[in-house]
């Protein structure tokens, strides 16, 4: 079933045109009531308007308000919230001898409760801020209107002009923050959806995105909210603009050519610079860059691990990643303090060492797998070490994929994935660091990596989703950007129109405004 | 109004609305200020995003797959569209109340057929949307139609960059456009010119392997929007007739 057809989202629509019946009968009946008694119309008007503010803002306060302080929590209801709280075993039967109650099995509590802590919430619904947003936007158009419709239509001079251009602003401003929710909520659905990557076998896999991304789309989301605000305002003057010009003539006669076309040139320049920026991120796709991976020549065999002679305490091999990570190579009893082991571990690296760290491929007829081996630093534990060997590998992987697709926005992909795929083997070495007095343990990691651009494989499916999600980001923002021009040249000239040329430098002022404000959001989000 | 408005107001009095399309067919010579044809265009320009928006979007009601397959495929309908309804748009406008012939408008769109195809082309790349023959083997049989002397159209199951310019330059030199969207067009919106649009396409691609679905979504949709979008004038409102000028 399509994702798209969400219920609640349809149950909310139907009420919504359900909502929306009532309002235009009560609409048609202040009309025919104007209608019938003309002398009555301004009573009939203002009464009118004040109903229609109250009726609306009632059911928008216990829509939001009310029901949202329903479900308070967040929580989803029907989910148990299990919370183990793992406890010492001689605290657990002091506290059963305590209570003279045996304690049976593990020493593991579960605890059902309705809300213990909120760190194991998984049932915390993200869209509690953003309904909180709506509600508070569309409770302030609700009563700006109301309380405007019912001022306007009470008084009749010219200020009202002002007056009802400041509401259209506001509310094109409130409407474009609907629209950014609704944009929010969609990215916020993409984002899940792309952090979830299937398996060759069917399983999916969750991972997180890296932080980078999600500055992208918050950087985005914030030139947004800017141009939107430069929107508003221009929108409000345009309305002045119409409303207290005179209607039109006939016929549209041109101006000065030269001077139109002074005027329009800071607009062909921006818009220039937008496309230009646009189309420079765009390289084409050159096979031959695939097999040229440049890579630092590492000494990936140094002798004694890199531990020194005599040094070295134990080393093993193809252990799993989640092993590695744990394994703890114990101090020696007989080290103590200027007391020099000697080790009688011999190293021996595994074959696949031998194949160094440049990128070769392990099928030449095939230019899109790739196998490699990474080494770590020391580090004072394993775990560590893997996770140096595994961002050294996320850099490999970003500089492989960079190659197919040059605009890419991301500089790792999660581990999650390349322990899952991209791992074949592994190796690690522990041995004595001395520093002065002190001895300890150190560890290092090696990796054998495999890397493909093929589509099916995970890493690769991951980064082409989180790229096709920028891309589309910025195609959007592309689109908009010449769409809002394309509007606002068409209401600058029908504007210039209707007022006979009174505000022709103003329009064009704020006409420039416009879109230099959009082109440079455009470009710093394409930046 | 000029004098000749005034007499083709008074001439035109007594004439049926039918009489008034016969005689104002998109052809007809007539002046149009630069003012008004750059007002007009804007606001066709800016319309027609909304219509495509809305038409592409409707891909999400036949799509059975996540937000995340099925929006690239919108975002790479609704583009390319946009830049066919576009190209379409400013090309007609350009055109619009001057003394030209079909061939001459038809050929001062084939460079936008050429842009359009280069850059939907570059859109596929660009949001990795693959578009394959799978429907259009269901309809026609791609075998022999997959190259025009030594150009390949079809490579690894996908239309090349010559299909695509190849389609586009058909798509824009085969329909007359000018009759879609001058705004002395009989019809604000007319389903047979949209019909119309979509069978010369189907029939094009019989001829030059293409994708059906996208053959037929671009000119169906594209014919649409820019009926939509672009300005009509009302038989009444017509200031200019084709017989005497």
């Amino acid at each position: 079933m399509n994702t798209a057809f969400d219920p609640t989202l349809m149950k909310n629509l139907l009420l919504l045109l359900i909502g929306l019946v009532p309002l235009v009968l009560f609409g048609l009946g202040v009309y025919f009531l104007c209608r019938m008694f003309p002398q009555q119309a301004r009573l009939v008007k203002v009464l009118g308007g004040a109903t229609f503010a109250i009726v609306v803002a009632i059911p928008v306060l216990l829509l939001f308000y009310v029901g949202g302080a329903h479900s308070g929590s967040g929580v989803i209801p029907g989910e148990a919230h299990h919370v183990s709280v793992e406890i010492d075993r001689g605290q657990l039967e002091l506290a059963a001898a305590e209570n003279d109650n045996p304690v049976q099995g593990s020493p593991q509590l579960e605890i059902q409760s309705e809300v213990i802590s909120t760190q194991t919430h998984r049932g915390i619904q993200t869209y509690q801020s953003a309904r909180g947003v709506a509600a508070i936007v569309c409770l302030s158009l609700v009563l700006a209107t109301g309380g405007v419709i019912v001022w306007l239509l009470y008084r009749s001079d010219k200020f009202r002009i002002v007056a009802s251009s400041l509401l259209v602003g506001l509310f094109g401003f409130g409407m474009l923050v609907v629209l950014g929710i609704g944009l929010k909520l969609l990215g916020t659905t993409l984002l899940s959806e792309s952090s979830l990557v299937s398996t060759s076998t069917g399983e999916t896999i969750q991972v997180q995105h890296p932080g980078e991304l999600l500055a992208f789309l918050t950087s985005s989301a914030t030139v947004y909210g800017v141009i939107a605000g430069i929107i508003s305002i221009i929108t409000a003057f345009a309305v002045y603009v119409y409303l207290v010009s005179r209607k039109p003539v006939e016929r549209q006669r041109s101006g000065n050519l030269i001077e139109s076309a002074m005027w329009a040139l800071p607009v062909l320049f921006i818009s220039a610079m937008v496309l230009i920026q646009f189309m420079n991120q765009q390289q084409p796709y050159d096979d031959q860059l695939m097999v040229d991976i440049p890579v630092a020549k590492v000494d990936l065999k140094p002798p004694h691990g890199g531990f020194g002679e005599g040094n070295l305490l134990e080393t093993s091999n193809d252990l799993l990643p989640d092993q590695l990570k744990k394994k703890v190579t114990p101090l020696p009893t007989d080290v103590t303090a200027g007391n020099e082991l000697v080790s009688t571990v011999n190293l021996e690296y595994p074959d696949w060492i031998n194949r160094g760290d440049a990128m070769l491929l392990s099928d030449p007829e095939n230019v899109s797998v790739f196998r490699f081996t990474v080494m770590s630093d020391l580090f004072d534990t394993n775990e560590a070490a893997f996770n140096d060997a595994l961002q050294r590998l996320s850099n490999r992987a970003v500089t492989l994929f960079n190659k197919t697709r040059t605009d890419s926005g991301i500089t790792t992909i999660p581990e999650e994935l390349l322990t899952q795929s991209a791992i074949i083997h592994t190796f690690n070495a522990s041995g004595l660091v001395s520093t002065g007095q002190n001895k300890f343990p150190m560890y290092r990691v090696w990796l054998d990596c495999e890397l493909s651009t093929l589509p099916d494989r995970q890493p690769y499916q991951y980064w082409t989703q989180v790229l096709i999600l920028q891309r589309m980001v910025k195609l959007a923002s592309l689109i908009g950007f010449f769409v809002l021009m394309f509007v606002a040249l068409s209401a600058l000239f029908r504007l210039n129109h209707f007022s006979q040329r009174k505000f022709e430098k103003r329009l064009k002022l704020a006409y420039i405004i416009l879109v230099l404000v959009a082109g440079l959001g455009v470009m710093s989000v394409n930046a | 109004m000029n004098h000749y408005a005034q007499h083709v107001k008074k001439k035109i009095r007594h004439w049926t609305d039918k009489e008034i399309l016969r005689q104002t067919p998109p052809e007809t010579k007539r002046h149009i200020s630069l003012v008004q044809r750059m007002t007009e265009l804007s606001s066709s320009l800016g319309l027609s995003a909304f219509y495509v928006t809305v038409f592409s979007c409707l891909y999400l009601f036949i799509s059975e797959t996540s937000y995340m397959e099925s929006l690239p495929v919108i975002f790479f309908l609704g583009s390319s569209t946009l830049l066919t309804t576009w190209a379409i748009l400013i090309g007609t406008k350009i055109t619009e109340g001057r003394e030209l012939s079909g061939l001459w408008r038809r050929v001062l769109l084939l460079p936008a057929a050429l842009l359009v195809g280069s850059a939907t082309y570059g859109l596929s790349n660009y949001l990795m949307v693959s578009p394959n023959f799978k429907f259009s083997h269901d309809v026609i049989d791609t075998a022999m139609t997959n190259k025009v002397g030594d150009v390949m159209l079809v490579a690894a199951g996908h239309p090349t960059w010559d299909a695509y310019l190849l389609f586009f330059a058909g798509l824009f030199l085969v329909r007359g456009w000018w009759g879609v969207a001058d705004s002395y067009r009989r019809k604000k919106l007319k389903i047979s010119s949209i019909l119309w649009s979509g069978l010369l396409s189907g029939i094009w691609v019989a001829f030059f392997a293409f994708p059906l679905e996208l053959a037929l979504f671009w000119s169906v949709v594209g014919t649409a929007s820019a009926q939509l979008a672009s300005t009509w004038t009302p038989p009444r409102d017509r200031l200019y007739i084709v017989e005497d000028r």
